[in-house]
Parts: C-alpha cells; structure tokens; sequence
C-alpha cells in the first residue's frame, strides 16, 4: 500500500469538489474491497476521500412507492430492512448471499456497487492485465479461467463482476442516482455498469469525480414472489460460479411478467431480457422455464475451463424460476 | 489414574487463549522493533538478470535492503535431519537462480510494516525466464541431480489395468484423476521476531513444532553454541508440519538482525 | 496524531492513514489479542466489533475508526470474569491452536447479538420470520459464523460453543468421533 492523504469530506459537494480536481483521488466509505486493493497496490490513489460519515444512511420510501436507498447504507441494513424483506426478497437474500457478516457490516450500497473483478490475473501484479493497465493482454482469456466470463466478454477481458447484490438490482430495474460537478443525474441500473469491450479498465459510466448518492429501487408488484439463487465452491462465503436473481408475476397458471438477472457470468450483471420476453404469456411449467434458459444462454462463449457454466445457468434458471412460481422463498 | 479418559477436561492454556493472552511469536514485545517485507520471485523457472533497490533504498523509513548481490553471511547447517534440519537446503539469497515461483529474492528492512511493504513493492526485477516443469508426465523420473542443494529421489509409480473384456457393465464411466495441491495454510502465520542480545547470544521468537531442532539449526547457522541460542515458542497457531524446522525467511530474519544490529525484525510473508 | 476508543480507554497514536486498525491494535497498541492471519479479509482472525458490530480490522484504517467504540477480545471479560462466550469455547473445545479463536469469539459475541435484534441470514426460510435464540439451528451458525475460518477444525466445538451460549443444550464435548457418549 502507497502512502495517501487522507481527509473527511464533509459534505456531497466538498467531496466531489476534491474528487474531481484530480484523478488519482479516490472516495472510500465501507473500504472493504479498496484496503484489499491498496494492499495488492492495485490502486494508489494519492489521497482518500472519506465520505463514511456523509448523511446518506437513509432508506426512505419514494413518491412512486418505491425506495430509495442512501449510497451508504450498509449491506447489512439493506438486507435487514423489514420493507426489503417482505417485499424484495430477492434483493434481501442476494445481499445474504454475498461475502460474510463482517464485510457485509462494513459495506455499503455504493461501494458493493464499485467492487472490482476478483480474476485472479487482476489480482497478481505479476500478470499483465488489461483492466489494470490497458494494452497489456489478458492471461485468463488463455490461462485458468474456470471462474470467468461465458457472455460479453471481449478479447481484452474475460472477468466477471462479483456482486451479488447488483444481480438483484439490475433484475428490479433500479436506478443509480449520481452527483458530480456538473449536477446530479440518474442512470438506469443496466446502463451502469459496462462491458468490457476494448476498455475493460472502466467497469462503470462514471464520470471522473462522480459520487453515488442513491439507489432508487421501483415499486415492482411481483417482486415479492423474486428469488435468489447463489452456486458456488463451498456453501458459504464465496464468490458465485453462477447466479440467478428471478421473480414471476402469474395469472393463474399463465406467466404476466418476468424478471431474469444472471451473476458470475459476465462483466456485469447479466439481464436476461429476450428470456423474459419469452415467457411472457406462457404457461408456468418446467417445460416453458428451460426454455427460457436456452435462450438466455444461446449467445453463451465458454472458455477452456468454464463450459460447466452454461449447463449451470441453464438448471439454475429453470430452478429459480419455479420456485419464484410457487411464491418464493428458499431456491 | 483412568478417570481422565471418558471424561470433559478443559485445555490447561484455554483461558490464554479465549482472552487474547496467548501470545504467538511475532507478538512478542521487543524494543525497537523494525520489520521486514520479503520480495519473492514471480516467475517460476529462471535468472535474476538485474535487480533495481534503489528506488526501495531511498523509500522512507527503508533501513537495509537485502538481495543475492548483498546477502547476509551465514554458515551451511548441517542439514542431516539429527544435528539441524531446514526447509531448504539452499540457503536464501545465494545466487541469481529462480527455481520456483514465490522464491525469496530479496528482503526489505523498515521502521515500520507499511513502509517495508511499500519499499518491496518497487524493488524492480529483469529476470531471463526459462520454462518451467509442471507436467508430471514430462519429468524424467531419474535422480533428480540436486534441486535446491539437496539430492531428492523420484520414482514412478506401478500400474495395473484390470481386464473388463469378459465384464456385464450397463456402463462405462472413464475419467482421469489428479490429486490436487495441498498447502498447510495454517492460522498462524511464518512470522518470527529475533533479537540478538549481544554478538554471541540470540533469541528467536518463532513458531516451531520442534524447538530443540530449531534451536540447533541456528546454532548451525550461526556458528554459536547451543546454550547461545534461545527459542521461544509458547503457542503455535497452527504447523500441520510447515512449521517444523527453520524456514528461509527466518534465516534471513535472524542473519539481517546480527549483520545490521538493529535490535529485531519482524518479516510477515507476502500473502496472496 | 489520531486517538481511537478502545475498550473503554481513548488512545492516542502517531500512525500514517494507511496503518488498518489491526496494525495499530497490534504494533502500537501491543493488543496482540486480534490475530493477523490472511490480512485480506478472508480468515477472520483480525473480528473486533465497531460500535458492537462485527468487522474485519485487517480491512479498515485506523484513521477511519475515530470516535468509534472498539472493542477487542480483551475487553470481553470483566476483571476474573470470562463472557458467557469466552467460557462457553472452553467448555465445549470450541478451539485447538486458539489463532483463529479471539476472532471466532468477537463474531459469536455479535451473532447473539444479531439474532436478539431479529436478523435473518441467506438459509432462513422465511425473511419475514427471524429466528429466535432458543431454536437457532446448525445450519444458521454456520452460514452466520462462515467468516471465520479455524484450520485446526474445531468447528464442531465452536458451534456447540454458540449453542450454549445461546442457551441450547450443546452435545457433550466428551461425545467420541462415532457420536456415541463416552460415560
């Protein structure tokens, strides 16, 4: 870890003032995935801005019925959140998913959304690496890439983004509510984070300086019957092989509505939209859900050592979403 | 006598434990503590062809800085397993070669953790990389010549292949089979804290499943005699045989210590 | 200059921002109880709780903690008095090496904590339904306490530790491996 300066901002406006003079100024808040960075000298910003103790700690209901999330609220609260369990499970349980109590204590919402690749090529300062340093190569897209990317990828990049919570989120059609010096401005969540493309350095649309103040989280009627479905190496504490977020709104044994969100398989959180399209007026049946995971996965391009990824997804999708049409609850 | 068995007794050294009272060895308090921060080789097979401290040498708070041009001076142990015993019978430093990826190539010594960290970090290495050999199906098998100062033994396993020509299967499942890496990881981890009281008398605080074998092993090292060197290891947070006998990072503990007289140093591996 | 609450006491320090509070707890504090195991976040040995939650100390700078209340593993006890939580890993062998166990103990400490305050963790069936202390299963200690790792695995122990504490009735630690009471 380099040495830094290190100030509280005490304001939105005076941090993004600071922010914004200089790029290699970084914001910190719950730290957990930015000390572990800084200690791989992954990052080494000239100076931190603190902005732990701003006021967006919030979790307010919106005028359209929805919630808005303060950016610094921290997992642990989103996920306990009594609105959020009854009526997002899906949000609740992809949150519990993730990480251990500890980091979910310290994180926030906008630094889960902030979090970077685990690739293990990212992480080795002894590999060359795109997203660390553009032009150098990728050594996953030929090295050991059993945990990488099956769609989106690029040949720049083949890493995944490793939040569960924003699986969630990008299922639900929430909005990321940013400031920057230019005023502020609402992303959609699937428009925030990128894919890889030839600048796989960037993960997000951020602006330079630009600070997360809000998650805005819609009302969605049948978010209630919304699951969350995390596979992975060991029962726990561990980053998803593959996840689905799915939830189904039904009319008697007819499908109305239907949201599909996949984790682990690309650079960001993967909206299935064709897939849910298709159900839309199908029956609710087994027969219908796989389906509706073939052609989610058919633009699927598995590496060397992740092809078991598609066959995952695919089981994973078809699970989600009939437990999602039973009304819920443990996939 | 026999009561104890069949019965609940509680570990003598458990109220030490549950109350953060047990101290491992780099807890140990020692005046004028400085620290250490390996730089360790990231390639796996090769030669350093050059070296770059300068930038290390110049960091704040760097007092020495450690690599095969300069290493510290130690005797050849003895090395039989009786006498003393260490991990790696090539002492640390020695020369320009890589054999393995993770080899200690150097050592950075400072006032405090961070800043011997930071230095490490911009210690810049040239290495002429050569291939290294990870198919087992390719080694040879023969006498390996010497890896690491040490003649090891290889030897091929015997094979049978059963006959299933005359066998009523409903099926047949083939698959190929390997075993994986296993490390010992334990909790603990390799940190030592050595603190050389004058020129003929040191004491190492390091975790040690084989106290008399680490105590003579120094010895060796250092060419004192064994009342000279003292081993203070009360707990260990776990071996699992990793932390049987000296490694080279405490080697270079205990030598940067008496070549540098500075009171103590503590070196926490690079963890990745 | 940054001063930090810990245990009770308010120290000041003279530390780079860069220094995590578990360097300072351990190199200038002499607090030697929070352990230092992986030093990225994914052993668990450096848990402290911050304002009575369970953190990771090994991934926050010290800097950050100001006017916080830390609490360490050697501020459980009261004088001669171990926590409840503290005696229940001796008496059920919630431990071998004890390196990991200062961290599972501050985690346990905020577990109970936790489920009285109503938690909910990824394997309770119902969101809406938190569950209660009396009839915490195995299952939820162990997706709740899966941020700390023991290598000795001990995990068997420091469930039944959790179990009494709780105020279960933990198997016997004199159970033999076959799960048959020895007597």
């Amino acid at each position: 870890m380099n040495n830094f300066a290190y100030v509280r901002a005490n304001s939105v406006e005076d941090a993004v003032s600071r922010a914004s003079q200089d790029s290699n100024v970084m914001y910190i808040a719950g730290g957990t995935n930015l000390v572990d960075r800084m200690k791989g000298f992954l990052d080494e910003p000239s100076q931190l801005v603190d902005v732990s103790r701003l006021a967006m700690k919030k979790i307010e209901r919106t005028q359209e019925g929805g919630l808005k999330i303060g950016a610094l609220v921290t997992n642990t609260d989103l996920a306990g959140c009594a609105e959020v369990r009854s009526n997002y499970p899906m949000l609740s349980r992809s949150i519990l998913a993730g990480a251990s109590q500890q980091i979910r204590n310290m994180a926030t919402v906008g630094g889960n959304l902030m979090q970077r690749t685990r690739c293990p090529y990212y992480y080795d300062t002894a590999f060359a690496c795109n997203k660390r340093q553009p032009n150098t190569g990728c050594p996953a897209a030929t090295g050991i890439n059993r945990t990488h990317a099956i769609l989106g990828a690029s040949e720049s990049c083949v890493a995944v983004n490793p939040s569960d919570m924003c699986v969630a989120l990008a299922a639900l059609d929430a909005e990321v509510k940013v400031r920057g010096v230019a005023g502020e401005r609402q992303i959609p969540f699937v428009d925030f984070h990128r894919l890889p493309g030839n600048t796989p350095n960037r993960d997000t649309n951020l602006e330079p300086g630009e600070l997360i103040t809000a998650v805005i989280l819609p009302p969605v009627s049948f978010a209630k019957s919304g699951v969350y479905l995390k596979l992975r190496d060991r029962a726990s504490y561990a980053f998803a092989l593959i996840s689905v977020a799915a939830a189904l709104e039904l009319s008697g044994e007819q499908i109305k509505n239907a949201r599909v969100a996949l984790g682990g398989v690309a650079h960001k959180p993967w909206r299935a939209t064709e897939a849910e399209e298709f159900l839309k007026g199908k029956r609710a049946d087994k027969s219908t859900f796989s389906q509706a995971a073939e052609i989610a996965l058919k633009d699927a391009k598995p590496l060397a050592h992740n092809q078991f990824k598609v066959k995952l997804s695919k089981r994973a999708i078809s699970r989600a979403l009939s437990v999602s049409a039973r009304g819920g609850g443990v996939v | 006598m026999n009561q104890i068995i069949g019965t609940s007794v509680s570990r003598k050294d458990g109220r030490a434990k549950v109350t953060g009272e047990a101290t491992y060895g780099a807890e140990h308090q020692v005046e004028e503590l400085v620290h250490g921060y390996l730089v360790t080789a990231t390639i796996a097979n090769g030669i350093i062809s050059n070296i770059d401290t300068s930038s290390a040498e110049r960091a704040p708070g760097v007092i020495k800085v450690f690599t095969h041009k300069n290493p510290p001076e130690v005797f050849k142990p003895r090395n039989d397993f009786i006498n003393s015993k260490i991990y790696e019978a090539r002492l640390p430093l020695s020369d320009d070669r890589v054999h393995y990826a993770g080899q200690i190539v150097g050592l950075v010594v400072a006032d405090t953790f961070e800043r011997a960290r930071d230095a490490a970090a911009q210690v810049k290495i040239e290495y002429e990389t050569q291939p290294p050999q990870i198919d087992p199906k390719k080694a040879s098998y023969k006498k390996a010549p010497s890896f690491l100062g040490e003649d090891l033994e290889y030897q091929e396993g015997t094979f049978e292949t059963g006959d299933f020509s005359g066998s009523n299967t409903a099926a047949t499942v083939e698959a190929t089979y390997t075993t994986e890496v296993e490390l010992h990881a334990p909790m603990e981890p390799h940190a030592l804290v050595a603190n050389w009281e004058n020129k003929d008398s040191v004491t190492v605080y390091e975790p040690t499943q084989w106290v008399r074998g680490s105590q003579s092993t120094y010895a060796d090292l250092f060419g004192l005699p064994l009342d000279r060197v003292r081993i203070i290891s009360p707990y260990i947070g776990g071996g699992f045989g990793s932390k049987a006998f000296p490694w080279p990072h405490g080697v270079l503990c205990v030598a940067a210590e008496e070549k540098f007289n500075v009171l103590s140093k503590w070196f926490s591996p690079v963890v990745k | 200059m940054i001063r930090l609450k810990i245990n009770g006491q308010l120290q000041t320090l003279n530390v780079e921002p860069r220094v995590t509070l578990l360097d300072a707890l351990r190199e200038n504090l002499g607090l030697t109880g929070s352990k230092k195991g992986c030093d990225r976040g994914q052993c668990g040995a450096c848990t402290v709780l911050i304002d009575g939650q369970r953190v990771y100390s090994c991934l926050t700078l010290a800097i950050m903690q100001e006017g916080k209340e830390i609490t360490t593993i050697e501020g459980l006890a009261t004088g001669d008095n171990l926590h409840p939580v503290q005696a229940a890993f001796i008496d059920n062998d919630g431990f071998q090496c004890g390196y990991c166990t200062p961290g599972q103990i501050c985690a346990s400490v905020a577990l109970l904590d936790e489920v009285k305050n109503g938690s909910v963790s990824y394997v309770t069936p119902d969101l809406t339904s938190a569950p209660q202390l009396a009839s915490l299963s195995e299952a939820e200690i162990k997706e709740r306490l899966s941020g700390n790792l023991c290598r000795c695995s001990a995990y068997n122990g420091i469930v039944a530790a959790v179990q009494q504490a709780s105020g279960q009735n933990p198997p016997s630690p004199a159970a033999s491996n076959l799960g048959t009471e020895v007597s």
